[in-house]
């Protein structure tokens, strides 16, 4: 038998699992090749150092809703706290509003996010307002330029006229109204 | 019924007995051994919410023993191999022999120059009395390759620990 053969004969016996019918030539090759004498021997002491190392003592383990508690399994059913370790999931730990109120009341909880949201609020509702007033104003520019024809035609006096005319517009409606009326 | 953001369960105590001992067969210190199982524990979750694995057992050996050499390797890297415990000891605990702590040092140092399969295939073998049929099962190979596996993690772990055995006759 050729050494390279040999080798899943050693697994074998190395392992535990070599079988009555390969001992034979397991013998005669170990006893014919020092190499692998010497190999064999060396593993087999190997896996002797290996097995040396103590194991644990053998626990069990059960879910308590979000914990893992880890229990030495000989006190089990014995009436004796056995519980040496308990393991909680992280995920639950944090568990408190559901994903999407997590995520609003995150961004509540920045000051600049909040700060920002209040200045594009604020913002987008001005414009919105002054766009809605303007639109108003570009109606009735007509209605304003006609009563305040013979008014003068400079802007100041345009300006006094739109605010006598019109208090409830925005400023900026009249100045609007105002320039209009004085390019006239 | 489970809500979003509940941890999913895959089963995880069906395998903390395993996780644990293989955790604490290279680490030696049930606290330590402990921390191991719960980080395979947040990594099991994490893998059952894509996928559970195919062969579970093989797949938490795996993941058990590479955090295990990890934290072997940290503590090195921190001084953390004294043999005083970190934490209170639990009550049983038998203490730590220094001639224990050397050779487990020595074992996963050894362990941690062996390719992952071939970690896998010697643990299972050695500590959990796998057959080999049993090992190529699980981690999806044939019996011949789990054999060739084993008998070279088998030499390099001699290699490995030939330094410790080095004033005896050791081959």
């Amino acid at each position: 038998m050729k050494c390279e053969d040999f080798d899943m004969l050693m697994a074998d016996a190395l392992g535990g699992e070599l079988s009555s019918n390969d001992r034979p030539a397991f013998d005669a090759h170990l006893a014919e090749c020092e190499r692998c004498r010497a190999d064999f021997e060396s593993s087999r002491r190997t896996l002797e150092d290996l097995r040396t190392l103590p194991g644990s003592r053998r626990v069990a383990a059960r879910r308590e809703g979000d914990r893992l508690v880890i229990e030495d399994a000989t006190s089990i059913g014995r009436g004796a706290p056995g519980e040496i370790g308990a393991i909680t999931h992280p995920t639950s730990a944090k568990a408190g509003p559901a994903p999407m109120r997590r995520t609003i009341a995150r961004f509540l909880a920045s000051p600049m996010r909040y700060a920002a949201g209040l200045l594009i609020a604020f913002t987008a509702g001005y414009a919105l307002h002054a766009g809605l007033t303007l639109a108003d104003a570009s109606r009735s520019t007509g209605t304003v330029a006609h009563v305040l024809q013979d008014s003068g035609t400079s802007f100041e006096g345009s300006l006094v006229r739109a605010y006598a005319r019109n208090p409830g517009r925005s400023d900026l409606a009249k100045c609007l109204i105002a320039m209009s009326s004085a390019r006239r | 019924m489970a809500t979003v953001g509940d941890p999913p369960d895959c089963g995880f105590e069906q395998y903390t007995a395993d996780v644990y001992a293989w955790a604490y067969r290279l680490l030696g210190r049930h606290h330590d051994a402990l921390d191991v199982v719960q980080e395979v524990f947040l990594r099991w979750d994490a893998q059952c919410a894509r996928q559970r694995p195919g062969q579970p057992r093989g797949w938490l050996r795996r993941v058990t023993l590479n955090r295990a050499i990890d934290f072997k390797r940290q503590g090195r890297l921190q001084g953390g191999d004294a043999i005083e415990p970190r934490a209170p000891a639990v009550p049983s605990e038998p203490a730590i022999e220094p001639d224990r702590t050397d050779l487990r040092r020595d074992i996963t140092a050894a362990l941690d120059r062996l390719t992952e399969v071939q970690r896998n295939v010697l643990v299972a073998k050695v500590y959990d009395e796998m057959t080999f049929a049993g090992i190529a099962a699980e981690l999806d190979l044939a019996v011949s390759t789990a054999k060739t596996h084993y008998l070279r993690a088998v030499r390099a772990m001699r290699d490995g620990l030939r330094r410790r055995w080095a004033e005896e006759t050791y081959v």
